[in-house]
């Protein structure tokens, strides 16, 4: 009895001194942890590595929360071999969205890609505050918005008993169901049977395929599906479109006209290239339209600066 | 060469470290491993309609089965989910009967082969969906057993096929008995894509390489199927992908290993999509509404593209390939 007590307390007291010691280490690497940047502070001016390199390349930052993430990777590829073409710009694509919030807030000299949705109902009313231009206007088949569509196989479907496949985020796709069907009660939103698939091409072959009843899709995702398998097509029926919604944007966030002035041609050139092109094409876009304001803005800077090399034309 | 700026920067991130496995250390208890006496770990998500789910993840330090777990749990709505792992349990089936014996679920829901085996060997009274399973089909046939296949529907590989590889119409498949539903209706798919299948049936391990040749020759691709008779060897399969790289057959595959062998590509499920419909199968349990299948093929696609592959056996791909591929290589 005698012992087991000793071992108790011995135990105890082991545990005291290890949590006092942990404290104690953290304290200590506090305390040090500047001592190291002072160390390093004599290297900082040494040659670029190619980290470096990386880093002091013109970001170009992308987010949608309805475009599959796991295809990150092919959509960097697929923009980096357009930009790195053209000079020091680079693609990338961010997958969080609390990241991509703190990007647009702490990044200077970069432009940012996002679906029309969120940057209104986040950055718009906060565009001068965060020195945020929204440049250019994502554009498809001449048209600046599209459409979700409700898909089925059958048009009378009760939608509290069906599953209902969609790509993007369960928020997201809430708030169009409830845009399409305004008479559901929050409630009713809540108890939908929602599955997220990565594409939306998957959604409507679950729905041809018999793994879900309904699919909320695309123009876009309907027109392929009926490429990919006529026989699943054709028994396809649309049955409610939302209201337009409109394309991804392309926002600057730099005080240097000639970084913005250069990116916008860079963007304005998309479409003329074919490696352009693809790139755009994986964004649901074939083509840029320029938005006034900035192309007010951006004018007004080529006029200045040709000006000021003496009114000579100069395309250098 | 180490400058001064990186010297600092690994002594700061040797000294963070050092400092996260001391503490980690200092405040570890030697009595962490949950025994069946201790409550199991407790998640609820939405409103409260009091039903219960075990969740039996075979191994939780295995990505794919914490991103079922995640996806799965995430999509359950209003349920009590309680989580155990077996990743070092010695005898998951003593361990499992006592968490039943303790407590009552509505649903069990099985991560991997090891729990479903565990789960199926007790066979308790109450519906059991799975998901992340490689022989679903030893399943199929057991009643209150529902489960999410690990391979995509064969309707759906074609249909790919089709999509990505414009010129390509006949397609060749080995297989044996145990899919011989799964090729009928592939052949039903196959007729309504146009398509020409050429499926060769094996009743024995040597059949495989005695007929490849014929087979390889007389078809544009060869489709892989998951059959584990036809393809009973890796030294069958390596043989295999041998002789159709040798005669410039491209090989299409229902799982990524097969890439790294020389396959062209992979149509692939979508591991998070099946546990979310796993979620969505379990909540349909929950409310007793009608269920069509007690097997459902995966959702989602996830499909990887061998490029390399692509341009040595100048293979013609739909212009748009891009929009739809996940992976390339």
């Amino acid at each position: 009895m005698r012992s087991k007590n000793l071992f108790k307390n011995s135990t105890l007291i082991s545990m005291y001194v290890n949590k006092r010691l942990g404290a104690f280490f953290t304290f200590c690497c506090m305390l040090l942890y500047p001592n190291f940047d002072l160390l390093a502070d004599g290297s900082q001016f040494e040659a670029p590595s190619l980290l470096n390199a990386a880093s002091l390349r013109t970001k170009i930052y992308f987010y949608n929360p309805e475009i599959n993430t796991a295809r990150n990777l092919v959509l960097k590829n697929t923009w980096d071999k357009y930009l790195y073409a053209l000079g020091d710009y680079e693609f990338q694509p961010v997958d969080d969205e609390t990241e991509f919030i703190r990007l647009v807030q702490d990044q200077t000299d970069a432009a940012f890609i996002m679906a029309d949705w969120f940057y209104a109902s986040l950055f718009s009313s906060k565009a001068t505050e965060h020195n945020l231009n929204l440049a250019f206007q994502g554009i498809r088949n001449g048209k600046d918005t599209y459409s979700k569509i409700l898909i089925a196989n059958k048009s009378s479907l009760d939608l509290e008993n069906v599953t209902i496949a969609c790509s993007g985020s369960k928020d997201r796709a809430k708030d169009i169901l409830s845009s399409i069907y305004p008479e559901l009660s929050t409630h009713q939103l809540d108890k939908l049977n929602i599955l997220l698939v990565p594409k939306d091409i998957d959604a409507l072959m679950a729905v041809g395929y018999g793994l879900a009843e309904m699919a909320l899709s695309t123009e876009v995702g309907l027109s392929k599906m009926s490429r990919l398998n006529k026989n699943l097509y054709k028994d396809m029926i649309v049955l409610r479109e939302s209201k337009p919604l409109k394309r991804s944007v392309l926002v600057f966030k730099s005080t240097n006209p000639v970084l913005k002035s250069s990116l916008a041609r860079l963007m304005m050139n998309m479409a003329k290239t074919s490696d352009g092109h693809q790139a755009m094409n994986l964004l649901g876009l074939d083509e840029w339209k320029v938005q006034t304001v900035f192309s007010a803005q951006i004018s007004k800077h080529i006029k200045e600066d040709t000006n000021k090399k003496g009114g000579q034309h100069n395309d250098n | 060469m180490i400058t001064r700026l990186s010297l600092g920067m690994l002594l700061k991130l040797c000294l963070l470290l050092l400092s996260t496995m001391f503490i980690h250390a200092c405040s570890t208890s030697p009595l962490q491993k949950l025994t069946p006496n201790d409550p199991v770990l407790t998640h609820h998500q939405g409103i409260d309609n009091g039903k219960k789910v075990l969740v039996i993840n075979s191994n939780q330090s295995i990505e794919r089965y914490q991103v079922a777990e995640t996806n799965y749990v995430n999509t359950l709505n209003g349920v009590n989910t309680h989580t155990v792992n077996l990743e070092t349990e010695s005898e998951p089936i003593e361990y499992l009967q006592d968490v039943l014996n303790r407590h009552d679920y509505d649903v069990i829901y099985c991560i991997g082969a090891k729990a479903l085996g565990s789960i199926g060997f007790i066979d308790p009274d109450v519906p059991v969906v799975y998901s992340a399973v490689l022989n679903w089909r030893k399943f199929q046939q057991r009643e209150h057993y529902y489960g999410i296949a690990s391979e995509l529907s064969p309707q759906v590989q074609l249909t790919w096929l089709k999509y990505f590889f414009l010129e390509m119409k006949n397609i060749g498949v080995f297989y044996s008995e145990e899919n011989q539903a799964l090729i009928d209706d592939a052949n039903h798919a196959a007729n309504n894509l146009s398509l020409n299948l050429k499926a060769i049936k094996l009743s024995r391990d040597d059949q495989l390489m005695l007929s490849a040749e014929t087979l390889l020759s007389e078809v544009d691709v060869l489709w892989l199927i998951s059959d584990s008779s036809a393809l009973s060897s890796i030294e069958n399969i390596t043989a295999l992908f041998k002789m159709a790289d040798k005669l410039k057959v491209p090989v299409i595959t229902y799982n990524p290993v097969f890439m790294d062998m020389g396959a062209m590509m992979s149509l692939v499920a979508d591991l998070p999509t099946t546990a979310r419909q796993a979620a969505i199968l379990t909540t349909k349990l929950i409310e007793k509404s009608e269920l069509k299948d007690s097997i459902q093929f995966p959702a989602g696609s996830r499909i990887i593209l061998n490029n390399g592959r692509v341009n040595e056996y100048k293979i013609k791909l739909n212009p748009g390939y891009l929009d739809s591929v996940d992976e390339l290589r």
